[in-house]
């Protein structure tokens, strides 16, 4: 990376890129989450960086989300119902 | 403790996300299904041990996917689960062009969505090894927070965090390999993505 690249260089930077993950997943406490998101918005670069990751993980949350076949809400249903028949919850 | 009657009503709701993470899982319908229906019947079956008030769907997908490990992994092949072709957390930002596209104003989101189709999304995290794609289908599809996905899996924070990270990665750097094969990505000068948009789109 070029040296005036600011995600690889600044102390500011490498924190945010470490803890890039936990603050996308919201599992950082509010004053860190606090501090990241404010260098997120001030270095247009790391900003961007983040945003990559998040659109990664839309995306992969769009992608993956699956219809359930019409007829398998019943099916389980009635496999339910066979199983409550044969084994009585009292056991 | 809860009662059984009340077992439908209570858990079919979580049915489509059960089915869609099954379906990453297994990477096939029928077993997802068989899997999906499965699960219900262990959870039916184990009802009265679930503390109602307690988190439902974190206890399902715990059944989903203990379920898989037990029945469904050992009928297909894998590769070692310990090699990981894994880039770095700032791979596909620099592939994608970095602080000098970042700079040209299109955004993040618009190089990534023109880079990949969904079904490549889909293929390039069936593509994972388990206990990556596992980790990442639980936190950035279901939306489990670390400490839910530490009891579903029963393993530590660290290891969520270490899997889920290594497998988003991993992933990166996969989708960038699916956007260059179709050449949407120039792969050598990472320059660019349909650069004739950026001028149309002002």
């Amino acid at each position: 990376m070029a040296e005036d690249d600011c995600t690889d260089q600044h102390p500011e930077c490498l924190e945010a890129l470490r803890q890039i993950h936990l603050y996308l997943d919201g599992e950082l406490t509010a004053e860190v989450r606090q501090q990241i998101g404010a260098h997120l918005s001030a270095c247009p670069p790391c900003g961007s960086a983040y945003g990559v990751h998040e659109a990664v993980r839309h995306l992969v949350e769009r992608s993956c989300r699956a219809e359930v076949p019409p007829e398998m809400v019943q099916r389980v249903r009635s496999a339910i119902e066979a199983v409550a028949g044969e084994a009585p919850s009292s056991i | 403790m809860a009662d059984q009657a009340n077992f439908a009503d209570m858990a079919m709701e979580h049915m489509a996300g059960l089915y869609g993470a099954g379906l990453r899982m297994t990477r096939n319908a029928a077993d997802a299904e068989d899997l999906v229906q499965e699960t219900y019947l262990k959870a039916y079956r184990a009802f009265d041990g679930f503390t109602e008030g307690t988190n439902l769907r974190a206890w399902l997908y715990r059944i989903l996917t203990n379920t898989y490990i037990n029945q469904y992994r050992a009928k297909q092949r894998r590769p070692d689960e310990t090699e990981l072709d894994e880039g770095e957390d700032l791979y596909l930002f620099n592939k994608l062009g970095g602080e000098e596209r970042a700079n040209r104003g299109r955004s993040p989101e618009d190089e990534v969505i023109d880079l990949v189709t969904e079904a490549e999304v889909q293929q390039a995290v069936e593509e994972l090894p388990e206990i990556f794609r596992v980790a990442v289908l639980l936190a950035d599809v279901e939306g489990f927070a670390y400490k839910e996905i530490a009891e579903i899996l029963d393993i530590p924070i660290g290891t969520v965090m270490s899997r889920l990270h290594r497998g988003r990665r991993a992933l990166h750097k996969r989708l960038y390999a699916y956007g260059t094969s179709h050449g949407l990505v120039d792969a050598d000068s990472a320059d660019t993505v349909a650069s004739t948009e950026i001028t149309t789109n002002g």
